[in-house]
């Protein structure tokens, strides 16, 4: 049997993207996880380790006040 | 980044989404680039344009890896945010003359069927697409050269049954006028 006819499946465009649109969009890529890791690093991370350091601090505060009594 | 080309689609996202390899992403790129590049431009026309638009649809792309559960084929998921981002794109940038259009589309003559459709010379479609505005040109290139479902139109644009139907007719019946305006000998 024949295959239907489509001139739309006939219809396209062939044209070469350009090479720098590729090297723009993996640079932006990159700006852009960069951004986001100095973000957690700020945010997450650095809120942990300092979150971690005053705790650690409290409890050491509270382990000399228990020495001295 | 010619190491990551013997990797499946589904390998590639893993090392970029767990491993953090956004080279990877480059190979993701060259497999996909020419489709979507070439269904904008013939949605748009413009190059520059199109360019932007294939630009930030690659990030978009890159953005919602980590949502890609598997489910469907990754080419079709690929597609399928190419397809709602040319919408959204197409939306943004429709002006107040849509009342006009919507009144010049009164007056037009029934809706062709789809055989009439599928007659259209293919060296003369392309004349005539150029012609619509990107919002008939994107749902002719859906229904007929995509071949999406009525539903898979209604998705895409997000849109009831009604409606979907409504736009398709619209497209058709000028995309067809167009056609014998243009090429009168033809018999309709």
């Amino acid at each position: 049997m024949r295959k239907k006819r489509n001139p739309f499946k006939e219809i396209h465009q062939d044209v070469e993207p350009p090479e720098e649109l590729k090297k723009r969009i993996i640079h932006d890529i990159k700006m852009h996880q960069l951004i986001a890791d100095s973000a957690e690093l700020f945010t997450v991370k650095f809120g942990k380790t300092l979150g971690d350091l005053f705790l650690n601090r409290s409890k050491k505060d509270t382990n000399n006040k228990n020495d001295q009594v | 980044m010619t190491h990551f080309t013997n990797y499946s689609d589904k390998e590639l996202i893993v090392l970029i989404t767990q491993k953090g390899e956004i080279d990877a992403f480059g190979t993701l790129y060259d497999r996909y680039i020419k489709v979507i590049f070439n269904k904008v431009m013939l949605t748009f026309g413009h190059r520059q344009d199109s360019e932007d638009i294939t630009h930030d649809i690659f990030l978009k792309i890159f953005l919602r890896l980590k949502t890609y559960r598997g489910n469907a084929a990754f080419s079709s998921w690929v597609y399928s945010i190419t397809n709602h981002h040319i919408i959204d794109v197409i939306r943004s940038a429709k002006n107040k003359s849509r009342y006009d259009h919507e009144t010049d589309m009164a007056s037009l003559t029934e809706e062709p069927a789809d055989e009439q459709m599928l007659m259209i010379d293919s060296s003369k479609l392309m004349q005539i697409m150029e012609q619509l505005d990107e919002e008939d040109r994107m749902i002719l290139i859906l229904k007929y050269k995509d071949q999406m479902s009525m539903k898979g139109i209604m998705n895409v644009f997000n849109i009831k049954e009604s409606t979907a139907k409504m736009r398709v007719s619209r497209a058709k019946k000028k995309a067809y006028q167009l056609y014998k305006e243009q090429y009168k000998n033809i018999e309709v």
